[in-house]
């Protein structure tokens, strides 16, 4: 009987634990209107036309306006954990959050040839 | 007067100037400046499959995990191809991602120039603003 009990409980826990870890990963929304504020990094290169790198490679920047946010999310967490390569970009992305990751993402996301440059810069 | 070139027949002469026109030219067509060919580019896009993921003129991709790529810089196509083919052999430069390392392998580097010039070449969403 107790041993029935202890296994129920420990079953309880980690069902318990496992949804807050699924609900706190989902409760992170992107949101354009608090990226707008989130970008003055970014902007220093990306959106400004034929701005390009000068190591390891010469290139243009990529064009980040209307791309999928999730991509983007991907690639910040990449540079930010070193799976992806570029000094730069992984010391601005270890500085954010994962709440800046998905507003920036999400700011990115809506841009379209109608949108305004950022009235913060 | 008695200069040694003279001496040489002027058959001989213009033939290794051939030889050596035909020689310059070999060494112009190793150069790196390659120019791309974007036309080549659709091609091994459409033999590569490409729009079975970055999708229909490769600006909707079937997964919002993929990018659009239409329109997208040449050159920085051209080096993220280069840092997929790297992948895991070169930890400092590669870039992981099962699907692209597979894709990207059998690429030239004027095969990629070529399926750069071509994705610059579409119109899509991507947009570069501030």
């Amino acid at each position: 009987m107790k041993k029935i009990v202890g296994k129920h409980v420990i079953i309880g826990a980690i069902t318990t634990l496992a949804c807050f870890a699924v609900t706190a990963q989902a409760d992170i929304v992107g949101d354009a209107k608090a990226g707008q504020g989130k970008v003055a990094m970014c902007i220093g290169c990306h959106g400004i036309p034929d701005y390009r790198t000068a190591y390891p490679e010469v290139y243009h920047v990529p064009i980040l306006g209307g791309q999928n946010a999730q991509y983007i999310m991907n690639a910040l967490r990449g540079y930010k954990k070193g799976d992806r390569h570029f000094e730069t970009m992984h010391a601005i992305a270890a500085s954010l959050t994962e709440q800046d990751i998905a507003d920036i993402a999400a700011y990115y996301a809506a841009q379209t040839a109608a949108s305004k440059n950022n009235p913060e810069k | 007067m008695n200069k040694p070139y003279t001496a040489v027949p002027s058959f001989a002469g213009s033939t290794i100037i051939a030889c050596a026109t035909l020689a310059f030219a070999a060494a112009l067509a190793l150069q790196p400046a390659y120019a791309a060919d974007a036309s080549n580019g659709k091609v091994l896009a459409d033999s590569h499959n490409c729009a079975a993921c970055h999708g229909p003129g490769l600006n909707k991709p079937v997964s919002p995990e993929y990018p659009k790529l239409a329109g997208q810089h040449a050159d920085y196509i051209y080096w993220a191809l280069r840092q997929y083919q790297m992948g895991s052999g070169n930890p400092h430069l590669g870039r992981n991602n099962p699907i692209m390392q597979a894709q990207v392998q059998s690429l030239s580097q004027s095969d990629m120039k070529d399926l750069a010039a071509y994705i610059e070449s579409l119109k899509g969403d991507l947009i570069d603003k501030k």
